[in-house]
């Protein structure tokens, strides 16, 4: 009996020991100053978290311009939204914009230049349509970035008719891709708070998936660009009020430039990517760089980039945009640096995706037509190449009844 | 896993709960644990040569204190299989190319080494950790008696890659003994660390982008333009290393623990000897205790002295790597001590100039004179060929006038958008000196212990906030962990 009031007795003896063992915790911690750091951060942090979509702020700035940041920045200053949005890689930009500089013979700023000027006035002077576009030509976009962008971007008041994606085996096989979040194409659809869906899956490892956590968690984290942003505008108003004048040119060697950019995000000055006429580019043969992006040929990563590819055309399908996929012709000597079958497998699923969805798949792929003096290496045109190429793509469009262009020079 | 990655920042504090929630007995076992998964996550074979190392050396210790008759043998096995080691993973190459490039008018070919060696990380550090070791229980020190504790001097994560280099009479019977938890300890320990992580992000990763671009195309450059990359290399430099071991001995800390200082304002001395006091005194230390004084140290002729400076200082820069341009930077040093006290004997017998380098204006010319010497170094050190480094030295001295300004290349190096070095290079270096300066009156004043807490909280507050949102992307690694 004795025993058992003395077992009663010790439970709440226990139990204060516990108490006031947390409450001298509480109280030692209470006196670190790191502690009170901390507790500042964190309520800082849940500021940025719950009132950051609040706060009047250009979402859109950024501490580094990246060539989709210019784009972006570009598109949303339009004034009309285009009925045509041209989406590709660096196959793209190469015939966009070495095409118009030798089409119109004038020089073209790739950071300033979005409008597919030769293949609008093309479709004009073929159909009498006159079409305004715009084209989002990046390097190195996957069909993951071409599906975060569209989402992202060409949404609501922001919506074409018609949507071309210039689509070639390498946004699909990609072997030097880290995952599909690892670009700056996805790293900003992201930034504007796009591409929520997939962000969980487009990010591969388990350190990839944690910085995703992380700047799911924290309000800093995930603004952290911002605040370098900010920085940068108010160092740049100092530097002024002293007279020190800083645009966006940068003056450095790109020799000098890429150094640095290999380990920090892209950034483009204004003045730095200018395509000329009449340029008589030397051909490079790019083979090893190629073949490291083939081979050996990942059939999982392709289904992966094929899975976004098939987001992309149900997003367009649900969004009512028109999207023609077009293929972008090679040299021979760039497919033979796939593994065999490949090009088949590609050109077969992407085909089957039309199909599903009821689009347009223009084949462009014609060595004949192409031939190596259109290239500047194994896989981009050059100038007189883009030239070709939006000859023949602006044929195909004007054929095709798909392109529902009403005679009164109006896109219906 | 690097000091200023996300998996550290989860690893340590995880570490760090689990350690003060343990009983004491559990404290060294976890932690050592906690050192082998921390080294694992680089390559998980290396396991195996810590593991090695520490067994072959625990049992030399053993030996050497047991065996009196052959304690030298045991000692001389022990420090000829540490230095072995190290000699096949950093310097097989090295030998194999000179060897080679030697014998090639005589027309020997030597064949190139058929196989890939990869240095383990932190190699040197924790094979000179062994060697003082061995050397000391021979010397007469108590050997330890405990594995674990062995074990864990040894591999201990926070200075398992880029030292300090600690000594185990200091270390071992820390955490023998049971450590207290208190406050200083938390305080001080993320002060150091989020100070450490300052020094690294912010200052020398985005003072790397600028240096890379310089040193790596110098005929790009005039004269000028490479001064203020090497000065720019100088902050740099110190900054990555001083800010690695900040974090090290903030995580030591953590545990209640202390690791030894590295760095003390280096570019402050007023003489290439005072600089060695303040730079990598660890590693000074030991070349000191574990080369120079074996060599005969000081006590013996002038030349003979000399001889032994010259000799330490050439044989630590070839530590740093398997380089030339590392046995020129160790030898230019050498060389430096050497005309320094040739200089200070000079000193002493004219009276004017003795009484001169007494003034403040002699201090500052002192160490304006120590920090351009340490400055040239410098270039031996970090130029990226033999040829380039006298290529840049060449342009700073003589071939490119000094009077050629400073071109915008140079200026506009670091781009347009990055947080520190943007927008002028030129406001930074010079705010990095003048910081040095500011230091060394707070620490003569003593002014740190009498900092309100408020104020370091707000301290704590800006670093962490600036470390969150203002550092780069992608991290260099810090530049100790190659060598």
């Amino acid at each position: 009996m004795n025993q058992t009031i003395e077992k009663k007795s010790e439970k709440p003896k226990l139990a204060s020991a516990e108490t006031a063992k947390k409450q001298s915790l509480v109280s030692t911690l209470s006196k670190s100053y790191v502690v009170w750091a901390l507790i500042a951060l964190l309520s800082v942090d849940a500021f940025c978290r719950i009132f950051w979509n609040d706060l009047k702020l250009d979402h859109y700035a950024s501490a580094n311009r990246s060539m989709v940041w210019w784009a972006v920045d570009d598109f949303r200053k339009q004034e009309k939204t285009p009925e045509l949005v041209l989406i590709g890689s660096s196959l793209l930009m190469h015939v966009l914009h070495g095409g118009d500089a030798e089409y119109f013979k004038l020089p073209q700023n790739e950071v300033y230049h979005h409008k597919a000027a030769m293949l609008e006035d093309l479709l004009s002077k073929e159909s009498g349509v006159k079409v305004n576009s715009f084209a989002f030509a990046l390097a190195g976009q996957m069909a993951s970035d071409a599906y975060a962008l569209s989402s992202t971007v060409l949404k609501g008041e922001h919506k074409p008719k018609v949507l071309i994606y210039a689509i070639a085996p390498r946004d699909l096989i990609d072997n030097t891709l880290g995952s599909p979040a690892s670009t700056e194409i996805f790293r900003f659809m992201n930034h504007l708070g796009g591409a929520r869906d997939v962000a969980w899956q487009a990010r591969s490892g388990l350190w990839e998936k944690v910085e995703y956590a992380l700047e799911s968690i924290s309000g800093l984290y995930a603004h952290r660009n911002y605040f370098v942003y900010l920085q940068q505008r108010y160092t740049k108003s100092l530097l002024h009020a002293f007279g020190y004048k800083i645009n966006d040119e940068v003056h450095t060697p790109f020799a000098l430039r890429r150094l640095a950019l290999l380990d920090m995000p892209e950034d483009i000055g204004s003045n730095e990517r200018i395509a000329l006429p009449n340029l008589k580019a030397t051909y490079t043969d790019n083979s090893d760089e190629y073949r490291r992006r083939y081979q050996p040929f990942k059939e999982k990563d392709f289904r992966m980039q094929l899975s976004y590819l098939d987001k992309l055309m149900a997003y367009c399908n649900q969004e009512g945009i028109e999207l023609i996929l077009v293929n972008m012709p090679l040299t021979q000597d760039n497919l033979q640096l796939m593994q065999a079958g490949s090009y088949e497998l590609y050109k077969s699923e992407v085909g089957k995706l039309a199909s599903k969805y009821k689009s347009r798949f223009i084949d462009l792929q014609d060595s004949k037509r192409f031939d190596k003096s259109l290239y500047c290496d194994t896989a981009h045109m050059n100038g007189a190449g883009g030239v070709q190429f939006f000859t023949a793509l602006s044929k195909k469009l004007t054929d095709g009844s798909s392109l529902a262009l009403g005679k009164n020079g109006t896109w219906q | 896993m690097l000091f200023n990655s996300i998996k550290y920042a989860l690893f340590l504090p995880l570490v760090a709960i689990l350690f003060w929630a343990c009983p004491q007995r559990f404290r060294v076992p976890l932690l050592l644990a906690a050192s082998y998964l921390f080294y694992m996550s680089w390559r998980p074979i290396y396991i195996f040569l810590i593991l090695g190392l520490t067994i072959f050396n625990y049992i030399a210790g053993l030996l050497i204190a047991s065996q009196q008759e052959r304690k030298k043998f045991w000692m001389i096995t022990a420090v000829s299989g540490n230095l072995l080691l190290l000699v096949f993973f950093k310097y097989a190459y090295f030998f194999d190319e000179s060897l080679g490039a030697l014998l090639k008018p005589a027309g020997i070919n030597v064949p190139a080494i058929p196989f890939e060696i990869v240095l383990p990380l932190g190699i040197s550090f924790f094979v000179f950790e062994f060697i003082h070791y061995v050397v000391d229980v021979y010397r007469g020190s108590e050997p330890v008696r405990s594995f674990l504790g062995f074990s864990l001097f040894a591999s201990f994560f926070p200075t398992q890659i880029a030292g300090p280099i600690k000594r185990f009479q200091d270390f071992v019977p820390q955490f023998l003994a049971e450590p207290k938890f208190s406050v200083d300890c938390l305080d001080e320990g993320i002060s150091l660390i989020v100070t450490g992580l300052f020094k690294k992000v912010m200052i020398a990763d985005n003072l790397s982008f600028f240096v890379q671009g310089g040193f790596s195309n110098p005929n790009l450059f005039t004269g000028l333009d490479l001064w203020i990359f090497t000065y720019a290399f100088a902050f740099q430099i110190y900054f990555d290393f001083s800010g690695y071991t900040d974090i090290a001995r903030g995580s030591a800390k953590l545990f209640g623990y202390k690791v030894p200082i590295n760095f003390n304002l280096p570019y402050i001395a007023t003489n290439i000897a005072e600089f060695w006091h303040r730079w990598h005194i660890s590693l000074s230390t030991w070349l000191r205790d574990y080369l120079f004084i074996p060599l005969g140290g000081s006590r013996c002729s002038k030349w003979l002295n000399y001889r032994n400076l010259f000799l330490t200082m050439t044989l630590g820069g070839l530590w740093h790597g398997a380089g030339m341009h590392y046995l020129f930077w160790g030898a230019f040093h050498g060389l430096a001590l050497v005309l320094h006290k040739e200089f200070q004997a000079f000193k002493s017998k004219v009276a004017p100039l003795q009484s001169f380098f007494e003034t403040a204006a002699g201090k500052a010319v002192s160490v304006f004179i120590t920090f351009h010497a340490v400055c040239i170094g410098w270039v031996l050190f970090r130029a990226e060929t033999t040829e380039a480094c006298f290529s840049i030295l060449s342009k700073m001295f003589f071939l490119d006038p000094i009077y050629k300004t400073s071109s915008l290349v140079a200026m506009n190096l670091p781009a347009i958008n990055y947080p520190l070095v943007y927008p002028a290079i030129y406001i930074i270096l010079p705010l990095l000196a003048l910081a040095h300066f500011a230091m060394n009156f707070v620490k003569e004043k003593d002014l740190l212990p009498s900092i309100p807490k408020p104020l370091k909280a707000i301290y704590c507050f800006a670093l962490i906030f600036v470390i969150l949102t203002f550092s780069p992307d992608k991290s260099p690694r810090f530049i100790y962990f190659q060598f």
